[in-house]
């Protein structure tokens, strides 16, 4: 079991190693959620719609797109050196190599995330102190619950021959439940409330990670063997 | 092997008969509806569209269920008949959808007010229908059969674990957003003979699915057949 | 005791457009067996 962690970990140290080495797709989905967060900014009007309204929708939009972006990363270099194959037949169990990614795509989206919610709390004026926490925990969790769908979708389209444009199709239907928890509990946290007030949303965001961090494990020893 | 052509030939005959008499029974459904079944009084003549709207999403409904059933016992059984299948019950589920998807609106604007009100089951429709379009995409850009059917069916397995997803948010949602309601829509009242109308035309929908699923699918198989026959 | 609206307009546009879609399919698929034989023959 420890051992199986360890492994895990190793294969997701690897994968982020090579990732952060060139940073261009950090980079790019970096940049991307700021310049979605400026062009929101500019696509309301602070006078007829309070910005408390629109922050939490704003900002979870942002990260469904940043998050697919990526997790779009790697296709092309991944197909090039046919580094996956490499790993697929190397004494690895399916579910071991499903957690490696995993690990490695989570982290990688939380640090966009951490890019980002500054940058937020910047350009929609949001006052976090008391939310701060709660949002943390927010972030992780629907974090946790997209990625799980994100690593097996894009163990799947990385067949395809527009892998790029294909995850996003797929993967959007499934991240609306997450986001509208998510909006929800933001509300809510933004505008005060206690933390009771929100246990049901982030209930629903756990039942959401652990049905779907199941499937994804279970389904991708069928994705990836023939 | 050989025996896929001859087996195409009879399901695309079955198929035809059965959707032939689906049509008639639609054309019936459709007198019924018009002639002799009472307007009701607060909704006026648009309530009709209710006798084709449930039915298609009953329809819609189906062919979704049974394409995740198939895809379980796909990668379950490995049997090629469930992906044939699947496929195309999503493509006929696609087409229910499509209708759902009109006459929702059409229904929903002279009783409801406005043409979209996030109603649980059409936004439910709604999602099905992108799941639908996006599996049959991916199926798209596959060219090896069996890994377009491995990867298919874990597709639509996952779309299955998510629909009670998609509910459960569509109710939170709603709860914020309440609906305008300018006259109470929902299910007719029950007269007896908008309700003999109704179940007809749950029945006439429903051999339309099996018509045109069986259809199809003889149409898959013999194209299956013809391709294997000239490589 | 309520005026029924005047909405038929809305009724014969749903059952127009499900007919036009439903028996669009039934083409679609009509031509598809079609050329299957065809090309069989």
């Amino acid at each position: 079991m420890v051992e199986s962690l360890q492994l895990a970990l190793a294969i997701a140290a690897k994968d982020l190693r090579a990732e952060l080495r060139s940073r261009t797709s950090f980079l790019s989905a970096a940049m991307f959620a700021a310049l979605l967060l400026v062009v929101f900014n500019f696509a309301r009007d602070p006078t007829a719609v309070a910005t408390i309204d629109l922050a939490p929708g704003i900002l979870w939009v942002t990260v469904a797109f940043a998050a697919v972006v990526a997790m779009n990363r790697g296709f092309a270099v991944e197909r090039e050196n046919h580094a996956f194959d490499g790993l697929l037949l190397a004494p690895v169990s399916r579910e071991v190599l499903f957690l490696g990614k995993y690990l490695a795509n989570l982290t990688f989206v939380l640090l966009v995330e951490v890019i980002a919610l500054p940058l937020f709390v910047l350009f929609f004026n949001v006052d976090l102190s008391q939310a701060l926490p709660g949002l943390l925990v927010t972030l992780l969790l629907a974090t946790a619950g997209l990625v799980s769908v994100g690593t097996l979708f894009s163990a799947i389209v990385v067949r395809t021959r527009f892998a790029e444009l294909m995850l996003p199709v797929l993967l959007l239907p499934f991240m609306v439940p997450p986001l509208v928890f998510a909006v929800q509990i933001t509300m809510r946290l933004l505008t005060g409330r206690a933390l009771s007030e929100v246990a049901g949303g982030l209930r629903l965001l756990v039942l959401y990670d652990v049905a779907f961090i199941t499937v994804s494990l279970l389904l991708f020893s069928a994705v990836v063997d023939e | 092997m050989n025996a896929d052509p001859i087996r195409a030939q009879i399901l695309i005959r079955r198929g035809w008969r059965i959707t032939l008499a689906a049509l008639l029974a639609l054309a019936v459904v459709v007198v019924l509806a018009q002639r002799f079944t009472p307007t009701e009084v607060r909704q006026g003549l648009a309530q009709k569209i209710f006798y084709i709207h449930a039915p298609s999403a009953w329809c819609a409904f189906l062919a979704v269920g049974l394409t995740g059933l198939a895809s379980i016992l796909y990668l379950w059984l490995g049997d090629q008949h469930f992906d044939r299948f699947a496929a195309t019950s999503a493509e006929v589920g696609t087409v229910f959808c499509a209708v759902v998807l009109t006459t929702g609106p059409i229904w929903g604007k002279p009783i409801w007010g406005t043409w979209w009100t996030w109603d649980a089951r059409l936004s439910l429709t709604l999602f099905l229908f992108f799941l639908l379009l996006g599996y049959q995409v991916l199926r798209s850009a596959i060219r090896v059969p069996t890994e377009r059917a491995r990867l298919s069916a874990v597709v639509g397995i996952m779309a299955m674990v998510l629909v009670p997803f998609i509910h459960l948010s569509v109710y939170l949602f709603r709860g914020l957003h309440p609906t305008p309601i300018v006259l109470k829509p929902s299910a007719p009242s029950l007269d007896p003979e908008m309700l003999r109308t109704l179940l007809i035309s749950f029945a006439a929908f429903t051999l339309l699915y099996v018509g045109l699923v069986t259809l199809a699918y003889g149409i898959r198989l013999a194209r299956e057949a013809e391709e294997r026959g000239h490589a | 005791m309520p005026e029924t609206p005047s909405n038929g307009g809305y009724m014969v546009a749903a059952y127009v457009v499900a007919s036009v879609i439903y028996l669009g399919y039934v083409l679609v698929l009509w031509g598809r067996a079609r050329r299957a034989n065809r090309e069989e023959n």
